[in-house]
Formats: C-alpha cells, sequence, structure tokens
C-alpha cells in the first residue's frame, strides 16, 4: 500500500512537471474599448449601453497544425461581461501549438443531456424554459440616437436543431504564447446590416442562425 | 484457505451490495426497453423522496399558492380534470390541457408539441411561466435554502446541503420516472393472470384494427406527433408540432397520447374538447374532414358501428389501472404539513 502511494506521488510530480499552463481570454470589445456593463459608449452619431452580453465558448483546443494538444478542462465556459472568466489549459512540456479551436455554443449532444451544472447550470439565464435548449449568446443593449430616441436590441441566439442548428465551430491561428487574448468586438456585428434589420430575437429561427455566423466572425486574436 | 476464500465472497457480495443502487424502479416485462438511461441515471429513494416534496409544495410558484400537483393530479392519473385547459397562477388561463403523467421514461420529447427534450429539464417550463407558476429558478432556490426539511431532503439526496437548479431538477425527474402504470387488466390478462370478457376481446380486435398503429401497445402510444383529424380550435389557433419544427407538414400535429387509464384523465385531446369518450368516437366515426390535414388511417373517418363502438369502450375500460392512481408511493407526502405548520 505505502509503495503504491509512492509511486503515484512519483508519476504525479513527474507529471506535473512535464506540463505547462496557458490561459485564454475571452475579451468583448466596443471598437478598441474593454466592454463592461452599463457604461455608455460614444459612437459617430449616437451612443450604445450594454445591459448584457454573455456566451457560450465550448470545447476549447489548442492545434499544432492538425495534431490536438490540449483540451481545456470544462466542456464549455460562460462568458459574461459582469464576470471575470479565464480559461486555462495544460500543456506538454516543450510541445509547440498553432491554432486555437472552439465552438461559439452548446453542442446537440450537451443539449440533450438534461439538468447540467457549473456553466451551464439551466439558472443562469442562458437556457430557454419554455422548449429545451441554451441560448447560446444573449446580447441586449441600448442605443441612444442623436435626436434623443432610444432603441432596444434584444439578441437571444441560439439552436441546437435542424435546420437552425446555429453552433459555430471558430479557428484563429496564433503565435505561441503563455496568455492569449482573444478580442471579440461587437460594434463590427451590431454594425452589420443583417443585424441592423432586426432588434429582437428570441428563438431559434433563420436569423438567428445567420446572427450566430455573423457574431463568430467577431472573435480575433488580440494583436495587443 | 477455505475461511478466506469464504471471507472473500462474503467481502465480494458486501461490495456488489453497496455498489447496486436502490432499485425499486422495475421494468414491466412486458414493456418495451426505456428511453430514459436508467444505467446512467439510476434511480435513488432519497433523490425520490425529494422530488416527490417538490411535485407536491407550492413553494415552486410566485405567491406559494399552486404545486405541480394542482395541474397534475394523483387521483386523476396526474392529469387534471376540473377544466379544458389547464390553470395556473391567479386563476390565468394557459391554452393547453395538462396531460396525464405516467410511462414518461418512454417518451422522447414532452409537451404537446416536443418542445421539451428530456424529463430533467421540463419541470423549468411550468416554473417559470407566466400563466402557471410564474416563478424564477433562483427564487425558489432562495425559498428553499431557508427551509429545515428541505436542506436535510437535498443533504440524503446529494450528500451535501448547497442546493442547485439541477439537484432541484434531477430530483423532480426521478419522482416522475417512478410513475409506471403497468397494472391494467390488459396488463393481467398480457401476463396470463386474468382473461378478456367475450365483449372486451371483440374491443381488443377492433383496437388493433383501427387505433393500434398510433396508439401501440403496450404504452398505447408511439409518442409520436400525429393529426387526428382534429378541426383547429379558433380560440388558441395552436399549430402543435409545428411550432417546434417550423415545418408545414408539421402543423396541427400533437403529441399522441397514452389510451391508458382514460377513465381518470378527462377531459380530452390537446385542448380538452371532448368530457366523454363517446363523444372521442364519433369524432373518430363522424366528424373527420376530409382535408389534407389528417393521418392517412383516418381519411374518410372510420367504419364504427355503434355495438362496435360499445365493445371498444369495454376493452378501453380494461386500460385503467387504479393500483396506479391510489399508490400509496404517488400521494402528497404528509412531512410537508409539518413545514407548512412550522416546524
Ligand atoms: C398551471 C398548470 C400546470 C402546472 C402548475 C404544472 N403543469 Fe405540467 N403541464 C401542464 C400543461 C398544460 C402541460 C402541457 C403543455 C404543453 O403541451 O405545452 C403540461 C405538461 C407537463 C409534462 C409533459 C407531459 C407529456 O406527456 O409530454 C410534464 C412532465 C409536466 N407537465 C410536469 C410538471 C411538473 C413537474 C410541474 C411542477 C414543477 C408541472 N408540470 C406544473 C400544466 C401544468
Ligand atoms: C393517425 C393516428 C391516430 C389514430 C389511428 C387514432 N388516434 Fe387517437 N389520437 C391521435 C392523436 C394525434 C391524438 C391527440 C390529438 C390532439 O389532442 O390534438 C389522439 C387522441 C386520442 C384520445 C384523447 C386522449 C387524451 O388523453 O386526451 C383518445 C381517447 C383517442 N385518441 C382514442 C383513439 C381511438 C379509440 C382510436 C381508434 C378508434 C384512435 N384514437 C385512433 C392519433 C390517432
Amino acid at each position: 500500500m505505502k509503495k503504491f502511494g509512492f509511486i503515484l506521488l512519483f508519476t504525479y510530480s513527474f507529471w506535473a512537471q512535464a506540463q505547462n499552463s496557458v490561459s485564454i481570454r475571452f475579451e468583448p470589445i466596443y471598437n478598441q474599448f474593454r466592454l463592461e456593463p452599463n457604461l455608455i459608449y460614444p459612437n459617430l452619431v449616437d451612443s450604445i449601453q450594454f445591459q448584457e452580453l454573455k456566451f457560450y465558448i465550448g470545447h476549447v483546443q489548442l492545434y499544432n497544425d492538425d495534431s490536438l494538444v490540449a483540451i481545456a478542462t470544462h466542456s464549455h465556459y460562460l462568458i459574461d461581461i459582469h464576470q471575470n472568466q479565464t480559461i486555462t489549459l495544460s500543456i506538454p512540456n516543450q510541445a509547440s501549438f498553432n491554432q486555437l479551436r472552439f465552438q461559439l455554443g452548446v453542442d446537440s449532444i450537451t443539449s440533450v443531456s438534461g439538468a447540467l451544472e457549473g456553466d451551464l447550470d439551466p439558472s443562469l439565464g442562458m437556457y430557454w424554459t419554455w422548449q429545451s435548449g441554451y441560448i447560446h449568446s444573449k446580447i441586449e443593449a441600448t442605443v441612444f440616437g442623436s435626436n434623443r430616441n432610444k432603441t432596444q436590441f434584444t439578441y437571444h441566439l441560439g439552436g441546437y436543431q435542424f435546420p437552425y442548428n446555429s453552433l459555430q465551430t471558430i479557428q484563429l491561428g496564433l503565435v505561441q504564447t503563455e496568455t492569449i487574448k482573444i478580442d471579440v468586438d461587437i460594434a463590427a456585428f451590431l454594425e452589420h446590416e443583417e443585424v441592423l434589420k432586426q432588434s429582437v430575437i428570441m428563438s431559434p429561427k433563420p436569423a438567428s442562425l445567420v446572427l450566430s455566423q455573423i457574431f463568430a466572425h467577431s472573435f480575433k486574436v488580440s494583436q495587443k | 484457505m477455505k475461511s478466506a476464500k469464504v471471507f472473500l465472497m462474503i467481502s465480494v457480495l458486501i461490495f456488489l451490495a453497496a455498489q447496486k443502487p436502490i432499485s425499486f424502479w422495475q421494468k414491466p416485462s412486458h414493456f418495451p426497453k426505456p428511453i430514459f438511461d436508467f444505467k446512467e441515471k439510476p434511480l435513488d429513494s432519497a433523490k425520490v423522496f425529494l422530488g416527490r416534496l417538490l411535485f407536491f409544495d407550492p413553494i415552486l410558484s410566485k405567491d406559494n399558492s399552486i404545486s405541480c400537483a394542482s395541474c397534475h393530479s394523483p387521483y386523476n392519473a396526474f392529469a387534471h380534470t376540473d377544466h379544458p385547459v389547464s390553470h395556473g397562477i391567479n386563476d390565468q388561463i394557459g391554452n393547453r390541457n395538462a396531460p396525464a403523467l405516467f410511462n414518461l421514461a418512454w417518451q422522447k420529447l414532452f409537451m404537446w408539441d416536443g418542445a421539451i427534450n428530456h424529463i430533467e429539464v421540463q419541470s423549468l417550463a411550468p416554473i417559470s411561466h407566466p400563466k402557471e407558476m410564474n416563478e424564477n429558478i433562483n427564487a425558489v432556490l432562495e425559498k428553499l435554502k431557508k427551509s429545515n426539511l428541505y436542506k436535510s431532503a437535498f443533504k440524503k439526496a446529494f450528500g451535501d446541503t448547497i442546493i442547485t437548479s439541477a439537484k432541484l431538477l434531477k430530483a423532480i425527474a426521478q419522482f416522475e420516472l417512478t410513475l409506471v402504470s403497468a397494472n391494467a387488466k390488459y396488463d393481467k390478462v398480457y401476463l396470463g393472470k386474468d382473461t378478456f370478457t367475450d365483449q372486451e376481446k371483440r374491443g381488443y380486435i377492433l383496437f388493433k384494427q383501427h387505433c393500434n398503429s398510433c396508439h401501440q401497445e403496450p404504452l398505447f402510444s408511439s409518442y409520436e406527433f400525429e393529426t387526428n383529424g382534429l378541426k383547429p380550435d379558433t380560440t388558441y389557433n395552436d399549430y402543435g408540432r409545428f411550432l417546434m419544427s417550423n415545418n408545414p407538414m408539421d402543423s396541427f400535429k400533437f403529441k399522441i397520447p397514452s389510451l391508458r387509464n382514460l377513465a381518470y384523465t378527462y377531459p380530452y385531446m390537446h385542448d380538452g374538447r371532448f368530457k366523454k369518450l363517446s363523444e372521442v368516437l364519433n369524432h373518430y366515426t363522424n366528424d373527420l374532414k376530409t382535408s389534407q390535414k389528417i393521418a392517412v388511417q383516418l381519411k374518410g373517418g372510420l367504419q364504427i358501428s355503434g355495438n362496435d363502438k360499445a365493445d371498444l369502450l369495454a376493452f378501453l375500460n380494461t386500460l385503467n389501472d387504479k393500483t396506479f392512481v391510489f399508490n400509496p408511493a404517488y400521494q402528497f407526502p404528509k412531512e410537508l404539513l409539518q413545514t407548512n405548520e412550522g416546524n
């Protein structure tokens, strides 16, 4: 028994030594500003205030070309402007990577698995209660026009079933570092003509799919 | 040497016994394999008991007035018989009839339109619905955290007193999964423990001829979505399955209900439009519209004579499961009374 414990300790310390950690931060920004809840961001003709910006990042993986190097501990992370969240991955010592892969959303298998815990807890305001499935991105903002009018934007994007499966797979090439920052520029999203066409989306439908695809293009490796 | 062997055997047995979940759920031998994965999520008596407390407790609603059982009463095979469509908080009227709850482990999708994909997340719908319980799940958790009864029930069920929505939802689902109805006269005949009367036999033949394609035995439903030719109701304008699938082929399709326990579950259909089974049979023979929106088996209406209808009703009567409806394990838990009286 003692011997066994020793071997266990030995292999553990060996294993622990042979790991390096990489941390990833997803940072919502508006143009070049870091996004915070309830601050008012100026724009050319109007200004904007965000009440909610939350989205699910799933199956975070680091690759070296086409070979998998590391997988994040949890299957899904809820990124929320009201909270600070860093995703940490352990990579083998001396391993290199040049690509980050992840999903925007909650995959269909997870979506049919019943009541889940942690970041997938249905009490976090990201579950459609009247029908099954997660909202993968919740974007709620008020735009104050130059002529003092207000427009409310409410986008609850999601849907895991054909033909409105809104899950997006994202691949970003990068230079190896210990901390990776991903900018999520919401300005480009909100100014897209397809997005401007509607101010409210609250269920899986064609518009939800289109906006999910556009939102997926807002993820860029930070150059700073 | 021998004693060592015996010791080993005993310890293996103890180990196995400790591993085996307390399995009071047994698949009725004549039922198909359930959809719910009991291997992955085995039933546990403490979780089931917690689920039963929650099911009967109005604490889940905003003003503590409505419980799940307000709309799903054990004496109605967990359906609701006072109203054609459900009555929720502040006497608000919903737009659908509360379905009976039994044999849920064999269903893939829940609700009349299949909006819900897993029994564990179903409760979120009534708890948050403004016309049902109108409560926020986080507010429910806060109320539960203040209750000694629930602190100890969660501890027994999950090993700690941390109350989360996932635990609450799982517990309610566990109780619901124990609601198995498989002990009607039909089942006894099927298992060779009873015999049909001549009239019931004739009814069974008619059933197999006209109804079994949708209301498949032994569950008495395939749990697929179909349209049985009801005139679309103009009050609610309910498109059924179409609302979920957005497929025009699915408009006015609803989940096929089981024909078990009909004596307890009136009124019938998704909007509760028929009070009596004779009206249901008259619908299938007389007023099926010859529209495109009807299943092929029913086109033009069924040919069933008056005598045959009586035989069919006699057969349907053999699907009523009294032991299910009066099972003491499914009734209001008296432990709830104590908390209401301030203990
Ligand atoms: C105000 C009445 C009301 C209350 C309260 C209520 N339900 Fe229901 N229940 C309904 C109605 C109506 C439906 C059908 C809804 C639909 O098809 O859209 C339903 C459907 C269901 C179903 C799906 C059954 C099937 O065959 O698809 C389950 C399971 C269920 N309810 C469980 C519960 C639980 C658990 C609670 C308490 C947390 C609850 N209900 C509270 C009215 C109610
Ligand atoms: C094509 C499939 C189909 C066939 C065949 C069929 N039904 Fe149905 N039945 C349904 C559907 C779908 C519903 C639910 C309709 C709704 O509420 O909109 C239903 C509802 C019912 C209900 C109401 C149950 C409840 O709990 O509300 C009864 C009773 C019933 N059928 C009896 C019969 C009988 C008896 C036969 C044979 C004579 C029969 N059905 C044949 C599809 C079918």
